[in-house]
C-alpha cells in the first residue's frame, strides 16, 4: 500500500491503513463470523498483558513488592479508590468489572503505541460494545435496586410542573446519549491520535527522501512525533481513566438515583 | 494550551491527507473508512466478548483476590509490627521507670545508712565524751579533796611549827621554858 | 484530544440519541417525520445539557487539581 501510494505521488504512509482489519484465520461458527483477525490478536494480547501484570507479577505475593507487583497493586488501589469515590461503598461489588474494563482499555491503548500494532479501541464497534455493556448493566442495576424509583434520576427537583415533561424528555435523551458519548470519545481520541502520528511519520519519510535539505526539514516533524507520542501516551491513560470514571459515576447514579 | 493548538493544526492536515488517500483504498478495497466497515463488526464483537469475558473471569477469580490478599496481609503485618513496636516501647518505658525507682530507692537507702551511721557515731562520741567528762570531773573532785586535805594537813603543821618556833623564841628570849599552853593559845590567836 | 473534541462529542451524542429515539418512535407509530423532528430538537437540548454538565465537571476538575484530569475524582456528575 505504502509503495503504491509512493508511486502515485501521494502520501508515503496511508494514515488509515493501520485501522484496516485483516483476517488471519477465517472461522465461521454456527453462521456467526468468528474469524480471528488482527483485531482479535491484539485483544488476546491485551488480555495476556493485563494477566501478566496482575496475575503473573503478583505470583510471589511478596511483602515488599517488586516493580511489577507495585504496578499491579497501584492499579488495584487506584481503581478501588475511583469506585469508592464515584459509586460509593456499595459500588465495590462491581469493582472487578470496572477494574477489568479499565485495564482492558488501558493496556489496549498502550499496546497500540507499539510499532506495527493494531488499535483495538480505534474501532467504534468495540468501544460502543463496551459502552453499551456499561449502559445496559447500569440501567439493569438501577431498576433492580430501586424498581421504578430509579426513574427519579430523570426528574430533577425544583422544576415547575409546566415544563417538567420537557425536562424529563431531555434528561432521558441525555441518559440515552451516555453510551454514545462514552464510546465515541474513546474511539475518536484513539483514532485521531494514531492518524496524527502516522501523518507526521509520513512527513518525516517524505521530507527525508527529498535530499539534504529535506533531512533538515524532517527534523521538525520528527521532534513533533516525539512530542505527540508522549502526548499520545497521556491520552491513552487519560481515555482509559475517563471511560472507567464515567462508568463509576453512572454506576453511582444507578445505586443512588436520588442525588 | 499550546498542545491543543498543535492538535488543531494536525487535524486540519490529516483531513487533507484523508481526502487524498481515501480515494485509493476505495478503488482497491471494498471498505472505505475501516472503523465503519460493518462487515468486520461481527468478528470483532465475537472476539471482544471472548477476550473480555476471559479477562473478567481471570480478574474476578484470580488476580483481584490475590492482590487484595497481598495488600491485606501487608496491612495486617504492618499493624502487627506497629503493635509489637508499641509493646517494646512500653516495655522499655517500664524498664526505665523501674530503674529510676530502684535508683531513687537506693539513693534513699544510702542516705538513710549514712544518716544512721552518722547518728550512731555521734551518739558513740557523745557517750565517750560524757564518760571522759565524768571521769575528769571525778578526778578533779578527787584532786580538790586531796588538795583540801593537804592544805588542812599543812595548816596543822604550820600550827605545830609556829608553836615550836614560838616556844624556842620565847626560850631564847626569856631563857626559860615557855608555858606550852600559853604559846599555843597565842599562836592560835595569831593564826585565827 | 482536548476539551473541544470532548464537548462536540457530548453535543453530537445528545443529538444522535434524540434523533435515534425519534426515528425509532416514527418507525413504531408510522408517523415518519413527526417524532424525528421533535426529538431532534429535544436531542439538541440534551446535547446542550450534556455540554453544560461536561463543562461544569471540567471546570471543577481543573479548579481542583490545576487542569490535571488524571488525578483526583471529578466531583460533578456528567
Amino acid at each position: 500500500m505504502a509503495a503504491q501510494n509512493g508511486q502515485d505521488g501521494g502520501f508515503p504512509v496511508d494514515p488509515l491503513h493501520q485501522f484496516e482489519i485483516t483476517t488471519l484465520v477465517p472461522l465461521n461458527i454456527g453462521g456467526i463470523d468468528a474469524s480471528f483477525t488482527n483485531s482479535s490478536l491484539w485483544m488476546v494480547l491485551t488480555v495476556f498483558a493485563v494477566t501478566f501484570l496482575t496475575v503473573f507479577a503478583v505470583r510471589g505475593r511478596n511483602m515488599v513488592p517488586g516493580r511489577m507487583q507495585s504496578i499491579a497493586e497501584m492499579s488495584y488501589e487506584f481503581v478501588a479508590n475511583m469506585v469508592r469515590d464515584n459509586a460509593g461503598n456499595d459500588g465495590q461489588r462491581y469493582f472487578p468489572f470496572i477494574f477489568s474494563l479499565f485495564m482492558f482499555i488501558l493496556l489496549a491503548n498502550f499496546l497500540s503505541m507499539l510499532p506495527y500494532s493494531f488499535t483495538v479501541t480505534s474501532h467504534i464497534i468495540v468501544t460502543f460494545a463496551l459502552a453499551a455493556l456499561v449502559f445496559l448493566g447500569v440501567t439493569v442495576i438501577g431498576f433492580a435496586k430501586h424498581g421504578l424509583g430509579f426513574l427519579r434520576l430523570f426528574v430533577p427537583s425544583g422544576v415547575p410542573a409546566v415544563i417538567l415533561p420537557l425536562v424529563v424528555a431531555i434528561e432521558v435523551i441525555s441518559y440515552l446519549s451516555r453510551p454514545l458519548s462514552l464510546s465515541v470519545r474513546l474511539f475518536a481520541n484513539m483514532l485521531a491520535g494514531h492518524i496524527t502520528l502516522k501523518v507526521f511519520a509520513g512527513f518525516v519519510i517524505a521530507l527525508s527522501s527529498a535530499g539534504v535539505a529535506g533531512i533538515f526539514g524532517a527534523v521538525l516533524p520528527l521532534a513533533m512525533i516525539v512530542a505527540i507520542t508522549a502526548l499520545e501516551f497521556l491520552v491513552c491513560a487519560l481515555q482509559a481513566y475517563v471511560f472507567a470514571v464515567l462508568t463509576c459515576m453512572y454506576l453511582g447514579d444507578a445505586l443512588h438515583p436520588g442525588h | 494550551m499550546p498542545e491543543n493548538a498543535q492538535n488543531e493544526i494536525v487535524i486540519g492536515q490529516d483531513n487533507l491527507g484523508l481526502q487524498s488517500e481515501v480515494q485509493i483504498p476505495e478503488a482497491g478495497h471494498e471498505g472505505g473508512f475501516p472503523p465503519f466497515n460493518t462487515e468486520t463488526f461481527e468478528a470483532q464483537l465475537v472476539w471482544l466478548v471472548i477476550t473480555f469475558g476471559i479477562l473478567y473471569y481471570l480478574m474476578s477469580k484470580v488476580a483481584l483476590p490475590r492482590i487484595a490478599n497481598v495488600i491485606e496481609e501487608r496491612r495486617d503485618r504492618i499493624a502487627d509490627d506497629l503493635d509489637q513496636a508499641g509493646q517494646f516501647k512500653a516495655q522499655t518505658e517500664d524498664a526505665i521507670q523501674s530503674y529510676e525507682t530502684a535508683l531513687a530507692e537506693a539513693r534513699a537507702k544510702a542516705h538513710a545508712i549514712a544518716q544512721e551511721t552518722r547518728d550512731r557515731l555521734s551518739a558513740e562520741t557523745d557517750l565517750h565524751r560524757e564518760k571522759l567528762e565524768n571521769e575528769l570531773d571525778k578526778k578533779i573532785a578527787d584532786a580538790e579533796t586531796r588538795i583540801a586535805a593537804t592544805k588542812e594537813a599543812a595548816l596543822a603543821h604550820v600550827r605545830g611549827v609556829a608553836t615550836d618556833v614560838a616556844s624556842s623564841i620565847v626560850t631564847q628570849l626569856l631563857g626559860e621554858d615557855a608555858d606550852k599552853a600559853a604559846v599555843e593559845k597565842a599562836v592560835d590567836a595569831k593564826l585565827g | 484530544m482536548g476539551p473541544a473534541l470532548r464537548m462536540s462529542t457530548e453535543f453530537i451524542a445528545g443529538v444522535i440519541a434524540g434523533g435515534g429515539l425519534g426515528w425509532f418512535l416514527d418507525k413504531w407509530f408510522e408517523t415518519m417525520p413527526l417524532f424525528l423532528i421533535i426529538f431532534l430538537g429535544l436531542g439538541t437540548a440534551a446535547g446542550v445539557v450534556n455540554i453544560i454538565r461536561a463543562a461544569n465537571a471540567l471546570s471543577t476538575n481543573a479548579g481542583a487539581d490545576k487542569g490535571n484530569d488524571q488525578g483526583g475524582s471529578p466531583p460533578a456528575k456528567m
